[in-house]
């Protein structure tokens, strides 16, 4: 299923580096680069993490395209 | 929130990377042994040691900083590349080995085909797929 993700503009509004959310998640930062462009789809437990670290919800970062 | 564990991050970096060394350093004398019966075989596999051996040295280094710095070594990601790509391995040995059993008493393969020289190329095998599936996983993104 397509995935979009507003991640990278959350990200850019907190200043955060792809590095620092990783570390934040307790993920590698190339999960991040893929999250991010799309081309992996996170499990629940990180979609709630990254949007708890970016202040935001899970619907707002992860847009599926029906 | 996710949590890094640190503790033993590095000593299971450290376990895997020294086995590595272990094999490749195996694959050393292996080679040296055979290099009175086959020459060309012989300096392959001597190659293909030091090279495992220089890559796993790097990839230590890499990975000891990325640790060091608050990264994990896993994550949900690699995991799940990992476990797909050893799949996918296990699969393309099965067909690997069927396709040897087909042709293994061939007449045409003038009993070159040992079963020694079969369980060779079937470990080759499966190492070499399991590094594709791996290479190939980790640059589409992940498995679906």
């Amino acid at each position: 299923m397509p995935m979009r993700t507003r991640v990278k503009e959350y990200r850019a509004r907190y200043d955060l580096t792809q590095e620092e959310l990783a570390r934040k998640v307790g993920v590698r930062r190339e999960t991040i680069v893929y999250m991010e462009a799309g081309k992996y789809v996170p499990s629940l437990k990180l979609a709630h993490d990254v949007a708890v670290a970016l202040k935001a919800t899970v619907d707002e970062l992860f847009l599926f395209d029906d | 929130m996710g949590e890094i564990k640190k503790t033993g991050e590095t000593g299971r970096l450290a376990f895997i990377v020294g086995l590595a060394i272990v094999i490749s350093v195996s694959f050393i004398f292996w080679g040296v042994n055979t290099l009175h019966e086959n020459y060309l075989v012989g300096i392959c596999l001597v190659l293909g040691a030091v090279a495992a051996m220089t890559i796993s040295m790097w990839i230590f280094l890499s990975e000891r900083r990325k640790i060091a710095s608050g990264l994990p070594m896993q994550d949900e990601r690699s995991k799940m590349i990992f476990q797909k790509a050893t799949s996918y391995t296990f699969y393309t040995t099965l067909y690997f080995v069927l396709f040897m059993m087909i042709f293994i008493d061939e007449p045409f393969l003038n009993d070159r085909l040992t079963a020694g020289r079969a369980l060779e190329a079937a470990m080759a095998e499966m190492i070499l797929a399991l590094l594709i599936f791996l290479g190939y996983f980790h640059i589409r993104g992940a498995p679906e």
